[in-house]
């Protein structure tokens, strides 16, 4: 990579450029293992929806209040009045679900590729910290636009910090500013979502990317096999894997833009600290956790919910073996497939639970716990509500 | 000297420039922790709010009410005015007047407690907290604990 010539000779007058280009040549012309195809292009993905959150969170900084008499209307100021705010609300909002979806698919894809076994571990950890992170990115930015199912949503996610056994009660003070949730909760989570997490995140990716491009990307050979790259089969980091992310990007922008035209996220009615609403359910991706801890007393269900959490983050530590291809790996790829199916169906049962539904022609309640009960006389204002979207 | 205690001055040294880095920076966080810490704010130890006229209510209808800025639900029972803290005591939504079960409910996980306040069905794991409440010249006045 040359910088134009002017630049270049400007620059050689006052600093010794010429390590820096070999550098920024050498990384762009790295070569990868040939098995780098497009699953591999969702960690870049992430990175790229994560800097669309950055831009579209400053922009929506600009009007947005962090106060309980000026957020509601200063969102609904953003969709209504400021031009282009509903897209630069929908591309952060969006933008938010689909990095968490990002995220949790490069991990997929780096867990059954065996790509945290070593010398890989701390990418590994560092990654699932990434996810924690931008997990509490989607809690703490929900309750910012302080509508109903925002408010109820932390009354409820910060309660159950509470069941923390001896330190429960602390944590939930601090997070909350107090004992509910009002206008103190609301300044933390601000303060927190847009200056803390941004640079949490950004070292933790900074971290994750360097020792990425420190160690390579793994490839399927076992662990202490590995042979260097063949510079024959390996494919160029620029243009072929460049060209493969920017395929995938604009399919990323074409899905973002369609998903805030077709379904534009919603303001909803402002939080009202005196009515609970009817249905309050998490985000999807705490929907899994949600459900598990219905199943559970209190404590014991904080305990449950953190061991799928703990599994993740001791993984590289757990499975030793020195296989990476998944064929080879059959105890690794189960445990992985019935996480994975575990937290759908959980995820699928949170969605459907407390419900009134119709299947079949038949009026069904679905109970907290996912049990369905055939209703024999469905009211009208019930069967009015599973028709509701 | 050094060889009778066996720690070497260089060791002592250590420590000591260690703990003092320590309690240096403990100087920093001490004073950051604090300041985010909630300040509690102390007002009066209780307070008296009007639900509204004995008139108000029918039987078996219910209100809800803040008294020192907490959700409180009123109820008129046949033995009488009661009064609840609306907060559910499973994860903190705020309950309302089941009136076919007279039950009060909890809108979030189906949570349902009886005119004492006492879980019956569902995850909650307490009872509700009750306040006081009389009647004085026609209007029914909630206690705050």
């Amino acid at each position: 990579m040359k910088l134009p010539s002017a630049i270049r000779g400007w620059l050689g007058q006052r600093f010794d450029i010429d390590p820096v280009e070999k550098f920024a040549d050498e990384q762009l012309h790295k070569p990868l293992p040939k098995e780098t195809g497009f699953w591999h292009t969702f960690g870049s993905l992430s990175l790229f929806l994560f800097v669309n959150q950055v831009v579209t969170g400053i922009l929506l900084m600009v009007y947005y209040r962090p106060t309980t008499n000026a957020a509601f209307e200063s969102v609904r100021f953003i969709m209504t009045k400021a031009h282009f705010g509903w897209l630069i609300r929908g591309l952060h909002a969006w933008g938010a679900t689909l990095m968490i979806l990002c995220v949790l698919i490069h991990m997929t894809r780096t867990f059954f590729m065996g790509a945290y076994k070593k010398p890989r571990e701390l990418t590994w950890i560092f990654g699932v910290f990434i996810l924690g992170c931008t997990v509490t990115f989607g809690f703490t930015g929900y309750l910012l636009p302080w509508n109903q199912l925002s408010y109820w949503a932390t009354t409820v996610g910060t309660e159950i910090t509470g069941a923390i056994p001896a330190a429960g009660n602390y944590i939930k003070l601090l997070l909350r500013g107090g004992e509910g949730v009002t206008g103190e909760t609301l300044a933390r989570f601000y303060v927190l979502h847009v200056v803390v997490l941004p640079w949490v995140l950004t070292m933790l990716i900074a971290t994750h990317l360097f020792l990425m491009r420190v160690q390579g990307l793994a490839t399927m050979e076992r662990v202490g096999d590995e042979k260097p790259i063949d510079k024959k089969q390996a494919v160029p980091f620029f243009p072929h894997h460049v060209l493969k992310e920017s395929m995938v990007f604009c399919g990323l922008i074409g899905a973002l833009v369609t998903l805030i035209v077709l379904w534009p996220v919603e303001l909803g009615e402002k939080a009202n600290p005196l009515v609970t609403p009817e249905g309050i359910k998490p985000e999807w991706y705490f929907l899994p956790t949600y459900q598990l801890l219905k199943y559970f007393p209190k404590e014991l269900g904080l305990f449950v919910s953190l061991i799928p959490q703990l599994l993740l983050l001791l993984w590289p530590f757990l499975d030793r073996g020195l296989e990476r291809h998944p064929k080879k790996r059959p105890i690794a790829v189960s445990v992985g497939v019935a996480g994975l199916a575990l937290a759908i169906i959980f995820g699928v049962v949170g969605f459907l639970s407390e419900r009134h539904v119709t299947f079949q022609g038949k009026h069904y309640f679905i109970d907290i716990k996912g049990v369905p009960h055939l209703e024999q006389n469905a009211t009208e204002g019930q069967k009015t509500a599973e028709r509701a979207p | 000297m050094s060889e009778e205690t066996g720690i070497s001055r260089r060791t002592f040294l250590d420590w000591l420039l260690t703990g003092g880095l320590i309690a240096w920076a403990m100087g920093f966080v001490a004073p950051v922790l604090s300041y985010v810490w909630p300040a509690q704010k102390r007002g009066p130890g209780t307070q008296t709010e009007s639900a509204g006229k004995v008139d108000d209510f029918n039987e078996w209808e219910h209100k809800m009410v803040a008294v020192a800025g907490q959700p409180v639900i009123v109820l008129r029972t046949p033995q009488g005015f009661r009064a609840f803290s609306a907060i559910c005591t499973h994860l903190g939504c705020i309950v309302g007047w089941d009136a076919q079960r007279h039950q009060i409910a909890c809108p979030c996980h189906a949570g349902f407690f009886d005119i004492n306040g006492r879980p019956v069905a569902g995850p909650p794991p307490r009872p509700l907290a009750e306040l006081g409440v009389a009647v004085i010249n026609g209007e029914v006045m909630v206690k705050s604990a």
